[in-house]
């Protein structure tokens, strides 16, 4: 199975996707993606590092749903002895 | 830049040493606003105020000096480890919020409110309505004082 092409129409928020299915008589799919899914998809398959896009993903009212996986703030004392 | 780690404003030393903070379960309040300024350790202003963190406006779900709350859970104490336990609230906008990229931490209950720390989002974030913003720490963990050998 191969992609055949990747457009997005003009004046459209959508992505469309065609994609050979590799059998017999040359069938075709078709996909349809929204801007915003096709970007999620990028951001899945590339990596936070390729995104210039918030992560995000959807809420159960179908807004946004933004995350910051924030680190423990350490305070360390090294170098010195626990008492027994 | 993607920045999970915490950073800390110069004063949070003198603030833990003196007693200026109360991590204990429940003793203090303690929130985070949201900035689209990168604070600076070393800033003039270690105390809360929407100047002093050139916090977003009030609006469409978000509240100077009220969001967002933390809830501080069971803090723990073994090993030699202290943590402070806690979650934040779910922020939901009803409307348009930000646009925000910091996130700083200070004690609301302190007489001089001090400012602790921030974290980054990975980019700027602009809400709109409906859209969710949460902050997490893992096993919500966001504090810890350690002694190790």
């Amino acid at each position: 199975m191969q992609i055949k092409s990747i457009a997005v129409p003009t004046d459209s928020q959508v992505v469309l996707v065609t994609v050979d299915l590799g059998v017999p008589g040359g069938a075709i799919g078709e996909f349809q993606f929204t801007t915003d899914q096709a970007r999620q998809l990028g951001y899945d398959l590339l990596g936070a590092a390729h995104s210039i896009e918030p992560q995000y993903g959807r809420n159960a009212q179908g807004g946004r749903h933004y995350t910051l996986a924030a680190d423990t703030i350490r305070f360390t004392a090294s170098g010195n002895q626990m008492g027994e | 830049m993607a920045q999970p780690y915490a950073s800390f404003y110069g004063g949070i030393g003198t603030v833990v040493a003196g007693k200026g903070v109360d991590f204990a379960n429940g003793a203090d309040a303690f929130i985070i606003g949201l900035s689209n300024t990168a604070p600076t350790a070393g800033q003039a202003g270690q105390t809360y105020s929407a100047a002093n963190i050139t916090e977003i406006a009030t609006g469409n779900g978000y509240t100077r000096g009220t969001n967002i709350a933390i809830t501080t859970g069971t803090n723990t104490n073994a090993s030699g480890v202290y943590t402070w336990v806690g979650t934040a609230a779910l922020l939901t906008a009803t409307g348009a919020i930000g646009t925000f990229q910091y996130a700083v931490l200070y004690d609301n209950t302190a007489a001089t409110k001090p400012l602790f720390g921030w974290w980054a989002c990975a980019s700027a974030i602009t809400m709109a309505n409906t859209d969710t913003f949460q902050i997490s720490w893992a096993s919500n963990q966001i504090l810890q004082f350690s002694c190790t050998t």
